[in-house]
């Protein structure tokens, strides 16, 4: 994903929603971790931290994730993980899953439409299609 | 001949009308509970083979791509969802010409 935000930086914006799998014990906490640190301008990096370990999430984790971060309130970080708007939001971005039927993660949509294949290469052709149909 | 031999030679012939008759009339008994037990799982077996059969029928006749794959919708890839930005946090481009939302979870 970084490659295709790097390979049209002016024209494509990528966009993150929650959807944690019931049966995956670590997925709720870890979208809180990431929203709270997006409270903080630091969605990503925590998105990183998360996807980096994770096989090793505990519930210890996100504390200590947020600590590495450079510039960091960990304690701010750590309210804000607990806080309802931080589960609001996630619970909306459910909802909007829900909405567009999506059952598995992840899922994608460019400009709204179910991109056929994964490649970088793939998804080259369709963004640079849709920017050609806009523009 | 007198009266008790006549008698005594009555219970000889009912006795041995009995033993020829049913030889073991417990084991006759156990013997036809145990084939009338037999039949009735045999009739529930045809049953269910029948019930399997029809269910097979109807399977091959949404054609092989059904059977193969029971129950996957056709997708168009041509539809568009209203997926919109929302207050998901995103990066890239502010004004985006194209925007690629993804629903993942971290585990």
């Amino acid at each position: 994903m970084d490659q295709i935000v790097k390979e049209f930086p002016n024209d494509v914006q990528f966009v993150f929603k929650n959807y944690p799998l019931p049966f995956h014990k670590q997925a709720m906490p870890a979208a809180k971790a990431a929203v709270a640190a997006g409270n903080q301008g630091k969605f990503w990096e925590m998105h990183d931290k998360i996807f980096e370990n994770y096989r090793g999430l505990n519930a210890d984790f996100y504390a200590k994730a947020a600590g590495e971060i450079d510039g960091m309130d960990v304690e701010k970080f750590k309210a804000d993980m607990d806080s309802p708007k931080t589960q609001a939001l996630i619970v909306e971005e459910m909802k909007e899953a829900g909405a567009v039927g999506v059952r598995g993660t992840p899922t994608f949509f460019i400009n709204g439409k179910k991109p056929q294949g994964r490649s970088f290469e793939q998804w080259k052709t369709i963004i640079a299609a849709e920017i050609k149909k806009k523009g | 001949m007198g009266s008790k031999a006549r008698y005594a030679s009555a219970i000889v012939a009912v006795l041995a009308l009995y033993v020829a008759s049913c030889v073991d009339p417990q084991e006759v008994a156990d013997i036809k509970a145990k084939v009338d037990e037999v039949q009735a799982q045999q009739k529930d077996m045809i049953g269910k083979l029948a019930g399997l059969e029809a269910g097979q029928k109807k399977i091959l006749a949404k054609g092989p791509a059904a059977a193969a794959r029971p129950s996957k919708p056709k997708e168009d890839p041509n539809k568009i969802y209203p997926v919109k930005k929302g207050n998901s946090f995103w990066k890239g481009a502010a004004n985006p010409t194209v925007t690629v939302v993804e629903f993942s979870d971290f585990q």
